[in-house]
């Protein structure tokens, strides 16, 4: 089906890549369907994609690519409403945010993908991390790595 | 905004799924506990109110601000 992206105009997806988030993001309730889509220049990143909103982007990427060691703790409740009874299986994804040249993480509330069943959910991440999870020493470690 | 007032183990409803349950008082903190289908999300206020906020900040975000996560060319 065709939709409208923030950033890379009309594209053509696949109904079985549509997300969906029952609850929608925190803020962002209504918003429930969501493609990933690849980010051109970087296979370390993706732009989750509302298809509810066109205009609605956010850049997210896997969180323990950028952080050694990161934690995720989920509670019941979340857990319950994802249908799962644990992370396993799960895919892990926090989104990219920042200011001026400043990029950081949201380790609060990333969010959970049943990749299998298409369904996923922004959670809180009871481990002790912070809301903005600065990535400036994980990303200068990436570059000199690539 | 409605205020009653509730002792403790006293509920509220809240439509016909939500109940609130006054678990505990200790001093100025009270235990509230509550009983909503797992499709209602529940959350501290502030906490919830925090999370917009960065979802709605990031949502801004220049893709062009993107271009450290990208590996630098060789």
């Amino acid at each position: 089906m065709r939709i409208e992206t923030a950033h890379f105009g009309e594209m053509l997806v696949d109904t079985d890549d549509v997300i969906l988030f029952p609850s929608g993001l925190m803020g962002m309730e209504q918003c429930q369907r969501w493609v990933l889509l690849s980010d051109r220049q970087s296979k370390n990143m993706a732009w989750l994609q509302s298809i509810d909103a066109s205009e609605l982007a956010l850049a997210v990427v896997s969180p323990r690519r950028f952080i050694a060691g990161f934690q995720a703790r989920v509670g019941r409740r979340d857990l319950e409403a994802l249908g799962m009874g644990s992370l396993d299986g799960a895919e892990l994804l926090t989104i990219v945010g920042g200011e001026g040249d400043e990029l950081w993480l949201n380790a609060k509330a990333p969010i959970v993908v049943d990749t299998r069943r298409r369904v996923a959910r922004q959670v809180i991440n009871l481990a002790d991390v912070p809301l903005r999870w600065s990535l400036d020493s994980a990303v200068s470690r990436l570059r000199s790595v690539a | 905004m409605l205020v009653l007032s509730r002792q403790r183990d006293e509920s509220i409803m809240i439509g016909d799924q939500v109940v609130v349950t006054v678990v505990d008082v200790r001093g100025d903190k009270v235990r509230l506990g509550i009983d909503a289908p797992t499709e209602i999300p529940v959350h501290r206020h502030e906490v919830y109110e925090a999370i917009q906020r960065e979802n709605r900040q990031a949502a801004a975000l220049d893709p062009g601000s993107t271009a450290p996560l990208r590996p630098a060319r060789n």
